[in-house]
């Protein structure tokens, strides 16, 4: 039996994902007012990327597999970096940006091989900056806490 | 004769405009961002670009875009630095810079590799800028006769082109075409107002941000997959000077910078048409005409003056198509185009007409801007090849913050900033299966646009979709499509019998 690759994976993901959305599509108007509606062009576009996802499915097999998913250390920096983005994003509403932005900061250099110390002094500093130029100066309105920071 | 001496005078109303305070401070700003970008690995232009994007908001729309039209022929100038100096090019365009420039460089001769480069990008900008001048208003008005299936045949056209030229596989930008031209439909749908694939977000009624879709597909995954390098490998190599070439160099090189400065513009007016390719069809150029060939990867200077000069005229002559007809030839000038969009502004061939001020102030911020980064890449070239040496992870949390800031400020919310995230996760395994991010982007940017002179081209037509056909101009383009489609399809077939035969 042929081994799943990743490049098959994908294909079939794509493959059930377009399938889908074109059933989906069918559920918008098709002709409106004797024009194409809203559902012409992506129901025609998904058909039209589902027939090209077959052809990619059927290489595919002909294909080696494609080492994609990063592995040992490199898994482990992008997960703890992208953990560290999710964070930032869970607490810039309550605790404000520049509490998370140093959190988030800190992290990542501290990651890098910086002293904890090193690494929140480091983050404080960038963090207040980018506040100062984005919030003060250009008028971002970024996330602030109740002591308004 | 008439018409050159009215875009001249056109000019010199630009260059009061773009004289300006603001627009010189802001013209300024984006160069030396530009710049920034160009020589920092981890970050190309369009992450850049839409980076700073957000930025503009509140700025006026000549302002603005002279910034951001700065920041894309800024990295240029920027990606060449690194090119030379670590072998590790700041951008796309530069990989065949470090072939020759790094050679130079071991060689001692980092200056003149630097100098080369910046005078051939320098007189590639201002030829490409002339071109835009003398060509583009009568473009603009041959672009008023095209109608809903012309618009349609350019941008397929463009798309096609793309993939055809760039990646390793043209299935696989076919697939991320259409997925780029889905990702436009989510949303309203312009003429009825029909939500369509919005799941029951409501922050997905207006669809989906193309900056906040750049800036994942581009910066967070281009970051993501540089985390586990090392790019610790910049070497210091040792103080920069003797920015000319020997006397016996000046020939061969004043050359390569005229055939570089052709290849350059010619490919900048072809839609799909990017500035790597333009580069390495320069490189291919010089080894063919060059005397002596097997120079060729040991610092031939022939080699650094071409290409360099070619993407950089390519990156002004592709202001052309942007200006005229409103076609990006890249994901960087795509970004551009969206530029526009949001600050109201309408490119194409009444852009001319209806904003004569804007046209020619930023036509003349680009000579400005390209004075501006002589002297930065010059005299300065020492202390850019300090800014080099700063430690990648203490850089790359910076830029990842400054991103999700970016991403943030564009309906400030963190809605924008999760839908980043998740691009980026998207654009990472993307990179790994090799499709192609490029058409991704292109195609999104141009979906609307494309969906909509279809669906007009098709409730005027008598012949359903042969009116793509029997018009002239979109026949002489869809016919143009389908030659490069079929090209493309010959030469990868032969490409793949050739290596099946040589493991037999």
């Amino acid at each position: 039996m042929k081994k799943i690759t990743t490049p098959l994976v994908s294909g079939v993901l794509l493959l059930v994902l377009f399938g889908y959305f074109a059933y989906k599509s069918l559920s918008y108007p098709y002709i409106a007012f004797g024009r194409p509606g809203a559902g012409f062009f992506p129901f025609w576009l998904c058909i039209f990327i589902l027939a090209l996802t077959i052809i990619y499915i059927y290489e595919a097999f002909k294909e080696a597999d494609i080492d994609i998913l990063p592995k040992g250390k490199e898994l482990r920096d992008i997960l703890y970096v992208f953990g560290a983005m999710l964070l930032f994003v869970i607490l810039a509403d309550f605790t404000g940006f520049n509490v998370a932005s140093t959190l988030f900061l800190a992290m990542l250099f501290f990651h890098g091989g910086y002293k904890w110390y090193t690494s929140i002094a480091m983050g404080a500093a960038i963090s207040i900056c980018l506040f100062a130029l984005f919030a003060l100066t250009l008028g971002v309105a970024l996330p602030v806490n109740d002591f308004g920071f | 004769m008439e018409e050159a001496i009215n875009s001249l005078g056109h000019l010199m109303e630009g260059f009061v405009i773009a004289g300006s305070g603001m627009n010189l401070l802001f013209c300024f700003i984006g160069v030396t961002i530009g710049m920034l970008v160009g020589v920092l690995p981890g970050i190309g232009p369009v992450a850049g670009t839409a980076l700073l994007i957000p930025i503009t908001y509140n700025l006026e729309p000549t302002t603005a875009i002279i910034m951001l039209s700065g920041i894309f022929y800024g990295c240029m100038y920027g990606g060449t630095i690194t090119s030379v100096l670590i072998n590790v090019p700041g951008e796309a365009a530069s990989v065949i810079t470090c072939i020759e420039g790094n050679q130079l460089a071991k060689q001692g001769r980092a200056g003149v590799a630097l100098g080369v480069a910046g005078i051939g990008s320098f007189f590639g900008g201002i030829m490409a800028i002339l071109a835009l001048i003398f060509v583009g208003p009568p473009l603009a008005r041959f672009a008023l006769q095209f109608g809903p299936p012309e618009y349609f045949a350019l941008m397929i056209f463009g798309l096609i082109m793309l993939n055809a030229l760039v990646g390793k596989s043209l299935l696989k930008g076919m697939i991320a075409t259409g997925i780029g031209l889905f990702l436009a439909m989510v949303g309203q749908e312009p003429v009825s107002g029909v939500v369509r694939f919005h799941f029951g977000f409501a922050e997905l009624i207006d669809g989906f941000d193309f900056v906040v879709i750049a800036m994942g597909l581009f910066g967070i995954s281009e970051i993501l997959g540089s985390i586990g390098q090392d790019m610790s490998q910049m070497k210091n190599q040792g103080k920069i000077s003797g920015f000319f070439p020997r006397r016996e160099e000046w020939g061969v090189t004043i050359k390569s910078i005229f055939r570089g400065t052709g290849i350059g513009m010619f490919l900048g007016l072809i839609p799909g048409a990017s500035a790597v390719i333009a580069s390495i069809i320069s490189y291919s150029v010089e080894q063919k005409v060059a005397k002596d060939p097997s120079r060729f990867g040991k610092g031939a200077i022939e080699g650094i003056a071409g290409p360099e000069t070619a993407n950089n005229a390519h990156a002004g002559a592709a202001m052309i198509p942007l200006f005229t007809l409103g076609i990006p030839s890249s994901a960087t000038v795509a970004l551009l185009l969206g530029a526009f969009i949001m600050h109201g502004l309408t490119p194409g061939p009444a852009l001319f007409q209806k904003n004569p001020e804007f046209v020619w102030g930023v036509i003349a911020s680009m000579f400005i801007g390209n004075i501006i980064l002589l002297i930065f890449n010059l005299p300065m070239a020492n202390l850019w090849a300090k800014v080099v040496l700063v430690p990648y992870r203490l850089l790359y949390p910076t830029i990842l913050i400054i991103t999700m800031i970016g991403a943030y400020s564009i309906t400030n919310s963190l809605w924008d900033v999760i839908v980043m995230l998740a691009f980026g996760i998207i654009g990472y395994v993307m990179k790994k299966l090799e499709f192609p991010l490029a058409a991704i982007t292109l195609s999104f940017v141009l979906g609307n646009q494309i969906e909509l002179t279809f669906l007009q081209s098709l409730s005027a037509s008598q012949n359903g979709l042969l009116i793509f056909f029997t018009r002239p101009i979109s026949g002489i383009v869809m016919a143009a499509c389908f030659a490069m489609l079929a090209f493309s399809l010959y030469t990868r077939m032969k490409k793949h019998y050739y290596i099946a035969e040589s493991e037999d």
